[in-house]
């Protein structure tokens, strides 16, 4: 038994010794790389947020896809960024914004992360140390407000575009269930902060092909060598 | 150990990789139980398990193991990653691929260290700042796990960089630049495997246009050590292809035949990318001169046809109508319009165009007075092949700017105000002035900006046009008057509060803070801001921070804390907030020149060039030394093309190797020229003596010879063949030559500069013949050999340290004087000595044309028997021109002031000084009031000026500012000038001649019957007066001077070579010059 044991430690050691590779350049933007270690970091934090559609690919290899072309999105908005700066994230910014986040999260529910140490729990259970999520957070705080600055001032909404959507599209809506639509004075504000919201996914949506179009994106598969 | 099951396996791979667990563990997980918080049970439950199937695991895991002993394993869910050792030491950190030197920074300064706990994310930063280096090609983390730790590995591809780009196979040097060019291969820059695809078609293309569409290009690379792929295209250029057929469609108003005329392109032309870009610019011209402004024509295609080598031409035509300008309201010349309507010089007609002949029609109106002018355009087309541009003027009534007064300027005065406008009242040179409302708003404005640029945030510019009372003219046409008044409230100045500087390094914070001129308390200026901010920049840019950045933020102190109990004064209450200013910096990585490769050097000696490189490996990478090397490497003049480059450039590297490539010049330089210079008083050549006409047997009278020299031009060619970097240094020989009416040499000089590697000494060793007639009276010869030593110290001073060697002859035969002094004036004298000079040269902006500074040269000449001289005399020559300018138009009075002695000494046979050693003075740099060289004294026979020891010659100019006029823009200035002095025939006679205006005892010179020889004295200050033209160029002004001698000599002249009874001669009052450069 003991020469087993002693076999069976040397073989584990012997294994224990294998060079294994911790992390290499999975794609080129524009010269600046995003790693492999990034690409799982976003899947991981995919899989923490209740965002729609993120994470939510029941294949991993899916899942990487979608991550890397968030990252490849992210790379290219943050080298526009340069040239207009957001405005800096607080502190007291940031910790707001993960108070609002834990109020969503699933596994915050019902009240785990109400305490510091629930919090910690929860993003050690999904990997992350809290200044490494803080850091992640702080980023994507300022780059939603960089879309944000670049796009809000340029996105007008118009009263007829307004009347128009109310009555194109809720009022069937309305009339579809049998109910009655609200006014439209009520409703209003809300249909512009819809139509706001869709206008300026469609610009960031252009913009986001125009990015890559116009930009130098290459995703290398493990194992290929850049020329 | 926490394991999960089902959906959240995921997860649980992530849970397990941050407790470091191994396959061992992984596999173990499937017997484990699913425990949030009570580690230690489950590591009880996981230890029993573990023996019971230790076997099965460490066989299952190690046969796998075995197998894959020294692959790498991908990383995968699967398999370790950064976070599953995350909090483990690592106990080595190595790379490979790229090598790094003991001296290298980099890997010492990536954020995961040896001997620390792993940091996933430190290591995430030390992979990106290791592929932001430029090093990489790429890169990837391996890691693996020993006993005494983690060993983690950067395993990377190294990156190459472009060495050298050559072609190889193209004799045409041009065409072999030019596709070097083509290739956009910069060297330094990284190399690529597409790049160099790339670079294959573009050098394709670029033979293709130029002609050569059987051409192959090939590619090479090799290794060109320290990282670099030195490249070598090879290029079988093969036949240049000819012009084909022609096809021309469309309304192009001419034939095939007549368009190959027009462009000049014929069966046998070339068909290369020169040739037809003119082809077309010939067309366009053709159709802009029959009017047809609106034509187009295009090159629509090129088909090479291999089978003739020629490249079949479709060219496509649209003539479009003639188009006529016509005005209406006023006549303007056809040329004027042609100026103005920038339709001709666009060759198309559209509204933008037209709009632009209408504002610069009515600016032209404006110019002249009518500064109420209206234009309007309208086309018309009377018929298709007609257009008509028809614009309509209504001039107004003519006025004159009078004047422009201010009020209310204290910062700036009205001088530099009005220095600033556009708007100008009227002078001589511009009658009406110059206004308009266009005009005026520009210079407002520019005002403005003016004031606030230095703190007068709330100043305000207020301009008030006056239309005062119409006067009547002599003619139909009547003049107004207008007066501008420009009204300035200042306002308060805006003044520094704090002024510091942030984000820079401790150690250098006290040279930062002293590069600043912007200090707290002082009044606002937005130049003097700008100057800090690059003089910043320039600090950390010359100690190789190439990525520094310096941010300039401003703002105002806040005036709140002023409340009515600390208000104390009214003065205080209106005070303007002060402005806080910060320079923030952003220093970035300091680079280091790591190693200086050089390339290209095959006859030129390395010491030679290092020494003009200023850039040394250790040295910080300062692009600044890099331009000043080439440049240096230039003024060597043994290289054509210098080109410093830095490897991987945009990299984040500490230290970077710099690229050196050189291209030689051909060691043989040839130089020619051809010139003239115009003026009177030109010595007239082969003229000679009456005696020697008689014995010649030749009537005097057919010759025309006169002292005063005739009008004329001297031409000149010159040649100069020169042999450069003699034994791979920048020395020199050059044999020289020129030839021309008035002088004639030929010399040998060898040039070696920076004598010792001392930059500051020159040496120059001369030999050589000359034969010239630059005095009236003699041609001489002189064969002359020096040797110099140049010394130039501070900026402005240079010593030159001489010892020359002559030997002089007259040429008796051109000898002008009294037969009896033609023996021994005619007798070649050698002259031999050291000689000394100092020059102080601070004018500028240039010597050509300077408006400031001063010129000063001593010249000190020995002339001994000791040293081989057959006349033993000392000369001194002083010369000191000074140059103010004043004003608010910038006028400049130029002042030259030269004083020349001569002193003989020795034995009596020493003492007379040979003709052409002698001073004179005279012509269009010296004293313009007589022809070249032709003052002070003269033959008391013949009448020819004869020079003298002593001369004094003092010449003012006042430069006038140019004037704006129609066609001359502003390069045509005039200048006046009044020079006096003389040449006398003993030093001491200078300065008792000073005052005198008249020529003392001017009876005596005009005794000339019944004497052999004339008695004159010439002690006397002769004075001339005049003035000039200058015209601007790029080489310097063009000179054309027009001088009136208010006192010229009398002279006797009983030996007239015209054949005339003995006479009194008179220099002639008037004078002119025209050259280049200024007079002094």
């Amino acid at each position: 038994m003991l020469l087993v044991m002693l076999a069976c430690a040397a073989a584990t050691l012997h294994a224990q010794q294998i060079t294994v590779q911790l992390d290499r350049i999975a794609a080129l933007v524009n010269g600046q790389p995003i790693l492999d270690s990034d690409v799982q970091q976003e899947m991981r934090i995919a899989a923490m947020l209740p965002v729609a559609g993120a994470g939510q690919s029941t294949a991993t290899q899916n899942q990487r896809e979608e991550a890397m072309n968030r990252l490849i999105d992210r790379a290219l908005i943050t080298a526009q960024e340069q040239w207009q700066p957001p405005p800096p994230v607080t502190d007291a910014e940031l910790a707001a914004d993960i108070a609002e986040l834990q109020r969503r999260i699933p596994d915050c529910a019902p009240a785990k992360c109400a305490t510091h140490d629930g919090w910690m729990a929860v993003l050690k259970a999904h990997g992350f140390t809290e200044s490494e999520f803080n850091t992640r957070w702080r980023t994507r705080i300022e780059m939603l407000r960089f879309i944000e600055q670049r796009f809000r001032d340029g996105a007008h909404i118009s009263n007829e575009e307004v009347t128009t959507y109310y009555r194109n599209t809720l009022m069937p809506q309305y009339a579809a269930t049998h109910t009655t639509p609200p006014p439209l004075a009520n409703v209003a504000n809300r249909i512009e902060q819809l139509l706001l919201e869709q206008r300026i996914s469609t610009l960031l949506e252009d913009w986001l092909k125009q990015l890559r179009a116009g930009g130098n994106v290459r995703i290398l598969a493990p194992g290929e060598d850049l020329p | 150990m926490n394991c999960r099951s089902g959906p959240e396996r995921a997860n649980s791979a992530a849970i397990a990789r941050s407790e470091g667990n191994s396959l061992l563990h992984q596999s173990t997980c499937r017997f484990g139980q699913r425990h949030g918080t009570n580690s230690a049970i489950v590591r009880q439950a996981v230890r029993r398990t573990v023996l019971a199937l230790l076997c099965v695991a460490c066989l299952s895991s190690a046969a796998p193991a075995q197998q894959k002993a020294t692959a790498v394993a991908p990383a995968s869910t699967a398999i370790p990653d950064i976070w599953t050792w995350a909090g483990l030491p690592v106990a080595e950190i190595k790379f490979t691929g790229v090598d790094f030197a003991a001296d290298n920074s980099l890997p010492a300064s990536l954020p995961q260290t040896a001997g620390t706990p792993l940091d996933p994310d430190k290591v995430r930063e030390s992979m990106q700042r290791l592929y932001a280096s430029g090093l990489y090609r790429n890169l990837q983390l391996e890691g693996s796990r020993e006993t005494d730790g983690i060993h983690l590995t950067f395993a990377g591809v190294p990156r190459y960089f472009i060495g050298t780009v050559g072609v190889l196979g193209v004799r045409d040097d041009h065409l072999a630049s030019l596709l070097v060019h083509a290739s956009r291969l910069d060297p330094g820059t990284p190399f690529s495997e597409p790049k160099m695809n790339d670079a294959l078609q573009l050098l394709q293309q670029s033979l293709e246009q130029n002609g050569y569409h059987r051409s192959q290009v090939t590619a090479s690379t090799s290794d060109g050590g320290n990282g670099l792929r030195n490249i070598l295209f090879h290029v079988v250029t093969g036949p240049q292809a000819r012009i084909g057929i022609v096809t021309l469609t469309g309304d192009a108003g001419m034939d095939v035949t007549q368009l190959r005329h027009r462009a000049r392109i014929y069966a046998k032309t070339r068909a290369n990318h020169d040739t037809l870009t003119r082809a077309l610019t010939r067309l366009r011209s053709y159709y802009l001169k029959h009017d047809h402004l609106e034509a187009t024509i295009s090159l629509e295609s090129q088909n090479f046809r291999a089978s003739s080598n020629t490249v079949d031409l479709g060219f496509h035509s649209e003539q479009g109508p003639e188009v006529r300008v016509l005005t209406e309201g006023m006549r303007i010349h056809a040329g004027e319009l042609r100026r103005l309507v920038p339709i001709y010089e666009e060759s198309a007609v559209d509204d933008d165009l037209l709009n632009e002949g209408a504002r610069n029609l009515r600016d032209s109106m404006q110019r002249d007075g009518f500064f109420d002018a209206k234009v309007s355009v309208k086309t018309v087309r009377p018929d298709a092949t007609h257009e008509n541009v028809l614009y309509t003027i209504d001039r107004g009534e003519k006025h004159r700017l009078s004047s422009i007064s201010f009020t209310g300027n204290h910062f700036f005065k009205t001088d530099a105000l009005l220095g600033r406008m556009h708007v100008k009242p009227s002078n001589v040179f511009l009658r009406a002035g110059l206004y308009s409302q266009q005009l005026l708003s520009t210079d407002i404005s520019s005002m403005t900006q003016l004031y606030r640029a230095n703190g007068f945030t709330e100043v305000q510019v207020t301009p008030t046009v006056e239309d005062l009372e119409t006067r009547v003219r002599m003619n139909t046409a009547q003049e107004g008057s207008l007066r501008i008044h420009i009204a300035i409230v200042e306002g308060p100045q805006q003044h520094y509060g704090l002024v510091n500087v942030t984000g820079e390094a401790p150690e250098h914070a006290a040279a930062v803070n002293a590069l600043l001129k912007s200090k707290a308390g002082q009044p606002f200026s937005l130049t003097t801001l700008s100057a800090d901010r690059e003089a910043i920049l320039a600090w950390y840019q010359r100690r190789g921070y190439s990525q520094a950045r310096v941010e300039l933020l401003q703002t105002e102190e806040n005036p709140a804390a002023l409340d009515d109990s600390t208000i104390t004064s009214t003065k205080q209450v209106k005070a303007t907030p002060l402005l806080d200013v910060r320079f923030n910096v952003e220093e970035g990585q300091q680079v280091f020149v790591d190693k200086v490769l050089i390339n290209g050097l095959h006859t030129t000696r390395r010491s030679t060039m290092q020494r003009a490189l200023g850039v040394h490996p250790g040295d910080p990478l300062d692009l600044n030394a890099l331009t000043t090397s080439q440049r240096n490497l230039y003024d060597l003049t043994l290289f054509n093309e210098v080109n410093l480059a830095v490897e991987n450039p945009t990299g984040d590297a500490p230290k970077k190797n710099v690229l050196v490539q050189l291209n030689e010049a051909k060691r043989w330089d040839f130089l020619y020229g051809i010139g003239f210079e115009a003026q009177t008083g030109q010595p007239s050549h082969n003229c000679p003596s009456a005696a020697s006409l008689i014995q010649l047997g030749i009537n005097p009278a057919t010759f025309v010879c006169s002292p005063d020299g005739s009008t004329g031009a001297s031409e000149r060619v010159s040649l100069d063949i020169t042999r450069n970097s003699l034994g791979g240094r920048d020395q020199s020989v050059t044999l020289g030559g020129s030839y021309g009416s008035l002088e004639k040499r030929a010399t040998l000089s060898y040039m070696y500069p920076h004598v010792l590697n001392n930059p500051r000494l020159d040496f120059t060793f001369s030999a050589g013949y000359t034969d010239a007639q630059d005095v009236t009276t003699f041609a001489s010869s002189q064969l002359q050999g020096s040797i110099r030593v140049g010394e130039k110290f501070f900026k402005a001073d240079t010593l030159l340290y001489e010892f020359t060697y002559r030997r002089v002859q007259v040429n008796a035969n051109t000898l002008q004087v009294s037969a009896a002094l033609i023996p021994l004036l005619s007798q070649p004298v050698r002259v031999g000595g050291p000689g000394f000079t100092w020059i102080r040269d601070t004018r500028s902006p240039s010597p050509l044309n300077a408006d400031r500074g001063s010129y000063t040269s001593f010249q000190e000449f020995f002339a001994d028997s000791a040293f081989g001289s057959e006349a033993d005399f000392n000369r001194v020559d002083l010369t000191n021109s000074t140059y103010y300018h004043f004003g608010r138009l910038n006028f400049v009075l130029a002042r030259s002031t030269r004083l020349g002695l001569e002193r003989t000494f020795g034995s009596q046979s020493l003492q007379t000084i040979p003709l052409p050693e002698r001073l004179y003075a005279g012509g269009g740099n010296s004293l313009r009031g007589f022809p070249i060289n032709a003052a002070g004294p003269r033959d008391l026979q013949t009448g020819y000026p004869v020079g003298g020891t002593g001369v004094f010659v003092n010449s003012t100019e006042l430069r006038l500012p140019p004037q704006a006029l129609p066609l001359f823009s502003q390069n045509v200035s005039l200048v006046l000038f009044h020079d006096m002095g003389n040449v006398f025939i003993n030093g001491s006679d200078i300065w008792p001649s000073m005052l005198r205006f008249r020529q003392p005892n001017v009876s005596t010179c005009s005794v000339v019957t019944g004497v052999t020889e004339g008695t004159c004295n010439f002690n006397f200050f002769s004075h001339d007066i005049g003035t000039g033209i200058r015209y601007k160029t790029p080489i310097g002004p063009l000179r054309l001077d027009f001088s009136y001698n208010l006192n010229p000599p009398l002279y006797p002249v009983i030996l007239d070579y015209n054949n005339n009874p003995p006479n009194v001669g008179r220099a002639g009052h008037f004078n002119f010059f025209f050259s280049i450069g200024q007079s002094f």
